[in-house]
């Protein structure tokens, strides 16, 4: 499956044409990390990047992010060639990018400000988010102060306040332990739910990527290229107990195959 | 009380016994008071014996002046206005030429530690000049433009300048690169990405590097007025010299020690709020 996914009944906001990266390795080999990259993306989908290290999927997030400039190809999001960074796509990365000099309100402050919005706005966007993560009660607090997880969730509203059409998320909950990363699945798909925007998860964790996604991009290594696609076929909206269902288990192990398969 | 002690059971088993632990607070504080008497029974015996032996028959005091000596001259010089001119003089001197010499350290270190050229061009200067000792240059400075005020004050700015320029520089090199990216992806152009995420990372270093300046602004300073000048806290040490003043030249060096301690915590307290954020604080 190398030509863009399209879906018959809308076209894709987010269109990744023909994307190919190489690196130069400190040995002066040239590397090859991502080739033939084509994938269409319908606005508010929830999608998935996952494959073994080396696929190239967090390469392809930073392509999108418009931190990394591909060898060739481009990324087209609402028919225009997106170019550098841009606080309509928004990212979340799996280390602490919570700026510990600010209390938790300016964090999440921090890209409304640089809109220039009027302050009073400014404040109550940032009240709104902090609500919606359940932070209530910590705004004047410094990062050092707060645990893993709340962290990640200050993370998550300060993009979020941002009010991203893209957010993309490089295994924002890698570094935490298996009940806060739960927790944390389950509230990322309440905000998911109430912002509305497309959002792009690269993971290796087949079980998050199921919980999450709409539908999963399965990518093979050296060079990174998409091997499949698949359709994650479990109702919305998705709450703890379905972890356990038969049928979510059963999906699992049709992306355990998938991902298996010649690894 | 201390921690734990050690006692002899009657049964002859020795061993500590485990009195009620302390709470780390009640350990703090137990540690502080106890630094605190030690340190004023050790400063106090040091007094006490230069007391001892300053009144003794037979020393000769003026080597070693008696403390009422000493704090009879104190309030002479300083009903008469000469101490607060001295001081006056010594001060003025280190807030122009440090707050020059550190302004010129922040601007450039930061850009230094951020644009690679800037690094290039700069970095070359910074290290040549960093392993001379300030009063290095009093010579040629006094070559080239006398022995006036601005000759004391351009050293001030040397000495500051190249104290503070590395820890600026360094801190704005250690700016972890995910909190550009997330910046950069938040919507910040890289001018705001520079005075809004790096020198804000940078301040505890900016902060650390201008508390150093200050205290080695004084060293300079000093030693600066020790060889070319007609006022300031040197200039009075010197006088005390030429005179055989012994009195007034430990009431100098007495001066000189509270300025450069009051200047010290005044830093250590901006430093400790700017620096509240960090991870280790205090």
């Amino acid at each position: 499956m190398s030509q863009a996914n399209l879906d018959q009944t809308e076209a894709p906001s987010l269109i990744i044409q023909n994307i190919r990266q190489d690196f130069i390795t400190l040995d002066g080999t040239e590397l090859n990390v991502l080739d033939n990259i084509n994938l269409g993306f319908r606005e508010r989908e929830f999608i998935s990047f996952i494959g073994h290290s080396g696929c190239g999927k967090s390469t392809l997030l930073r392509i999108i992010a418009g931190l990394q400039t591909p060898t060739q190809g481009s990324i087209l999001y609402k028919g225009k060639k997106i170019k550098g960074t841009s606080a309509a796509r928004g990212m979340v990365f799996q280390q602490d990018a919570v700026f510990p000099w600010l209390t938790v309100r300016k964090n999440i402050e921090f890209g409304l400000k640089l809109k220039k919005l009027p302050r009073d706005k400014v404040r109550a966007q940032a009240e709104k988010w902090i609500a919606l993560v359940g932070l209530g009660g910590w705004e004047d607090a410094y990062p050092k102060e707060l645990s893993g997880g709340m962290r990640k969730r200050v993370d998550l509203a300060r993009v979020y306040a941002n009010t991203p059409d893209l957010m993309l998320m490089d295994e924002p909950f890698g570094a935490l332990d298996q009940q806060t990363k739960s927790n944390m699945q389950t509230q990322l798909l309440r905000l998911w739910e109430t912002a509305g925007s497309t959002v792009i998860f690269v993971t290796h964790d087949l079980e998050e990527a199921v919980f999450l996604s709409d539908r999963i991009v399965v990518l093979a290594p050296r060079p990174g290229r998409v091997k499949t696609i698949m359709d994650v076929s479990l109702s919305r909206p998705r709450r703890e107990e379905l972890r356990l269902s038969e049928e979510f288990l059963a999906e699992k192990r049709k992306l355990h195959e998938l991902l298996k398969e010649d690894a | 009380m201390p921690a734990s002690k050690v006692s002899v059971e009657a049964d002859g088993v020795s061993d500590t016994t485990p009195d009620r632990p302390m709470s780390p607070a009640e350990v703090m504080r137990f540690r502080r008071i106890e630094r605190l008497v030690i340190g004023t029974v050790s400063l106090g015996t040091l007094v006490l014996a230069y007391s001892v032996v300053s009144n003794l028959p037979g020393t000769n005091p003026a080597l070693l002046p008696p403390p009422q000596a000493i704090l009879a001259t104190a309030m002479a010089k300083f009903s008469d206005g000469t101490l607060l001119t001295a001081v006056w003089a010594s001060l003025s001197r280190i807030l122009i030429g440090y707050t020059i010499g550190t302004a010129l350290a922040i601007l450039i270190g930061s850009l230094m530690g951020w644009f690679r050229y800037v690094e290039y061009v700069f970095d070359p200067i910074v290290e040549c000049m960093r392993p001379v000792p300030p009063l290095a240059y009093i010579p040629l400075i006094i070559l080239w433009i006398g022995i006036g005020e601005e000759s004391r004050i351009l050293v001030l700015v040397i000495t500051s300048f190249v104290v503070c320029i590395v820890p600026t520089f360094s801190g704005m090199k250690q700016v972890p690169k995910v909190y550009v990216e997330a910046a950069r992806t938040l919507g910040a152009s890289e001018a705001t990405i520079f005075y809004k995420v790096a020198i804000p990372f940078a301040v505890p270093f900016i902060f650390a590097g201008m508390r150093v300046g200050m205290a080695a602004s004084w060293a300079t300073l000093v030693a600066a007025e020790l060889v070319a000048a007609q006022s300031g806290l040197g200039y009075m040490l010197q006088a005390g010299r030429r005179f055989f003043d012994t009195s007034l030249v430990m009431v100098g060096i007495f001066c000189i020690g509270v300025l450069a301690f009051i200047m010290d915590r005044i830093f250590r307290t901006i430093q400790v709020r700017m620096s509240r954020w960090e991870e280790v604080s205090k």
